[in-house]
């Protein structure tokens, strides 16, 4: 056990030391937060002067328009457009030829009735000033739907008539917040780098690029499974300590949304490292190749996040989400930020866990039967 | 006084081994004993790696382990801590086999691999300190001798350093300060001067001798016939992965003492003529290698002349020729027919 530690708390200080790592795993997920949930608002920024006077016309007598009732009634967004509400597109419409309003945003009296059938409808932008910039903020609210529904599909809910309404309301309004591209971006990204913390792994059952190193080792008197174990150990706390200064960073410098329960946060990213470094030692254990694991872990680097939506909420790999431990920890995540249904937290945490078991299962076995000349 | 007979090819090599010697082997409590291999059989795919290898060492030795690369040192070297499986044969460490006490085994010995064995994120101070722990040291007793490793090999000054600012000399010997530090009974050195320069070398080697003057078994593989000469007690010469030749450096220069070597550089490239030179009198082999022939004849045979009228019967124009007496480097050549380094 002492060796374990020694072993575990030298290789946390290598990782530590190690700018290179530190990097790709620590500065690119910062820069890449940044870069993917900032893009919108930061052209919303650019393009603001002072807030323009639109119009709002809404039709709809539906509760389904009344998420977008709350949106518009942000601070946030009263900030960047002055509402105005007229109660028909017409009068609307002849307030913009008289230049009272700039544009206006319209919502037909099917909005709600389309959407519970699942079909798709529009909010529409009329205008002569500020159409893009009124589409870009209505734009976010409809990617954020669009992202919640794509989220609450990964997990296999079964949608029914009006379940979507149901799950959407519990989603949207019972805390009457929604992920902004910053908080979405903000877990998406921290799983998709801790998923590359993989690396760490390979290299820990792989012969060591300095021959002499793995000679050194070898002759030893430890156990393998002990300076695995403490490798995995020190490369597990790495990954822990950075995934903390990612969320810490991205709470505190770019406010995105961590409000969830923290124990069950950090716990889940802590599972979720004890996978992605297992991982990465059980594709080292089964290639016994560095190019050929590295290769199939940068498939998986963008193919897993990509299945649960970490591009974009629509994707074509979705099917195989199953097998993407990011799944499971956004579910948890996700779901004790903005209240999701317990039920749904559960299944995060019993998909990580069934994970974690095959994941470790595979690696005694697979280490159980090699020999540590070829390590 | 007993006599050893190796087996090589088509030659023999006749060895005195001294009394001192014989009187260890024969200690049946083995007390003297730090290393017995006897017949190891190690193969890669369809080579053999290590073919019948026997050896034995005792206490208080510096064995210099001789052979061109690829002759099967690193294997045995390997095999010898367990970290490679053999075929067959056996291997007793300190009277133990390596098989069921490996770990055991481990804490007394030291290894100086080949290539460098440090952590360049990790200062010197760490490295040491890092493998001591390994090696079971701790508290103050790891602390002395962690600073003890460092003064031995100088870089104690230089410590909270990290080996990225180190020279290539200064790596290597805190590549040996990381193998020392826990006091090893048995230090393998596996060509620990390869790309060393000649004042980093020479560090070593004396290093290695005061090692092996405060108690330490020691066990030195290289491809450097001169080195060997300097500091070791006894030289096992290696080729295939056998033992062609085992002794004393005074018992092995004795087998070469009674030839010299002629090295004729020629204009051409006439493989008929190696053949006539080896019927020659006094001629004990014959190679050529780019436009050299390098002739093993019997010393005190006049016979000079008859090979320099065999060459101008061949049309053979001589460039240069060099004559000299046979020395431990040729001993390899007169064995195998090749050069250490080929």
């Amino acid at each position: 056990m002492k060796k374990i530690k020694v072993i575990a708390y030298y290789e946390l200080l290598k990782n530590i030391r190690d700018i290179k790592m530190l990097l790709i795993l620590i500065l690119s997920p910062i820069i890449l937060i940044f870069i993917l949930g900032n893009s919108l608002d930061s052209f919303l920024t650019a393009s603001y002067v002072e807030p323009p006077l639109v119009g709002y016309v809404n039709l709809d007598k539906g509760n389904m328009s009344h998420t977008f009732n709350v949106f518009l009634q942000q601070d946030e967004i009263s900030e960047l457009i002055e509402i105005r509400n007229f109660s028909t597109k017409e009068e609307a419409t002849n307030a913009i030829e008289e230049g009272i309003i700039s544009s206006m945003i319209f919502i037909d009296d099917n909005y709600s009735s389309q959407l519970q059938d699942e079909e798709e409808t529009e909010i529409e932008i009329l205008g002569k000033e500020n159409r893009t910039y009124v589409a870009a903020i209505v734009n976010n609210y409809v990617n954020t739907y669009n992202l919640n529904a794509s989220i609450i599909e990964n997990d296999f809910i079964p949608i029914e008539d009006g379940e979507r309404y149901t799950i959407e309301r519990g989603l949207i309004n019972s805390k009457e917040s929604y992920p902004k591209s910053i908080d979405y971006y903000a877990v998406q990204t921290l799983l998709q780098f801790l998923l590359l913390c993989s690396i760490f792994g390979v290299s820990i059952v792989m012969r060591d690029y300095q021959k002499g190193l793995s000679v050194r080792i070898k002759s030893l008197p430890v156990h393998k499974h002990e300076f695995i174990i403490g490798r995995l150990i020190g490369s597990i706390m790495y990954s822990f300590i950075a995934a903390i200064i990612i969320i810490i960073f991205s709470k505190y410098v770019y406010n995105a949304n961590w409000n969830g329960n923290p124990l069950l946060i950090y716990f889940t990213i802590l599972l979720f490292v004890v996978i992605s470094n297992g991982l990465g030692v059980l594709l080292g254990s089964f290639t016994n190749n560095y190019t050929s694991s590295f290769g199939i872990l940068a498939l998986l680097a963008v193919v897993l996040p990509a299945s649960v939506g970490a591009f974009s909420p629509k994707t074509l790999v979705k099917p195989i989400s199953f097998i993407a431990p990011n799944r499971y920890a956004l579910n948890i995540i996700f779901g004790t930020i903005y209240d999701y249904p317990k039920r749904l937290i559960m299944n995060g945490f019993i998909g990580l866990f069934i994970m974690l078991i095959i994941v470790y299962a595979m690696i005694i076995f697979f280490e159980g039967r090699r020999k540590y000349e070829n390590i | 006084m007993t006599f050893v007979i190796i087996d090589y090819g088509k030659m023999s090599l006749v060895l005195a081994i001294n009394s001192l010697y014989t009187n260890n082997v024969k200690n049946k409590r083995g007390e003297n004993m730090i290393v017995q291999v006897r017949s190891i059989v190690k193969r890669y795919g369809n080579v053999l790696a290590n073919d019948h290898l026997s050896l034995e060492l005792h206490s208080g030795e510096i064995l210099g382990l001789l052979g061109p690369n690829g002759a099967g040192k690193t294997t045995f070297l390997n095999a010898l801590l367990g970290n490679t499986s053999i075929e067959s044969g056996e291997i007793k460490v300190f009277g133990k086999d390596i098989e069921k006490f490996a770990l055991k085994i481990k804490k007394d010995v030291g290894v100086v691999p080949q290539d460098l064995a440090i952590y360049e994120d990790l200062t010197a101070i760490e490295n040491v300190t890092f493998f001591g722990e390994l090696y079971g040291l701790s508290g103050k007793d790891l602390k002395i001798k962690v600073k003890e490793s460092l003064e031995f090999t100088n870089l104690y000054e230089r410590r909270n350093e990290f080996p990225k600012k180190f020279s290539g000399g200064m790596k290597r010997r805190l590549n040996i300060a990381c193998s020392i530090v826990h006091r090893p009974k048995l230090i393998l050195f596996d060509e620990p001067t390869v790309g060393v320069d000649p004042q980093s070398r020479n560090h070593i080697l004396q290093a290695i001798k005061t090692l092996n003057k405060e108690g330490s078994t020691i066990i030195y593989t290289s491809h450097y016939m001169e080195e060997v000469e300097e500091i070791c007690s006894r030289i096992v010469i290696i080729d295939k992965g056998k033992v062609i030749a085992n002794g004393t450096i005074s018992e092995l220069e004795s087998f070469i003492m009674d030839e010299q070597i002629i090295n004729i550089q020629i204009n051409h490239v006439n493989y008929n003529i190696v053949e006539k030179i080896k019927k020659i009198y006094g001629v004990k082999d014959c190679h050529i290698k780019n436009q050299v022939l390098t002739i093993i004849s019997k010393y005190g045979v006049q016979n000079i002349t008859q090979i320099l009228n065999n060459l101008n019967q061949e049309n053979c124009k001589i460039i240069n020729i060099n004559m000299e007496k046979a020395h431990l480097e040729d001993l390899f050549l007169t064995l195998t027919g090749r050069t250490l380094r080929d």
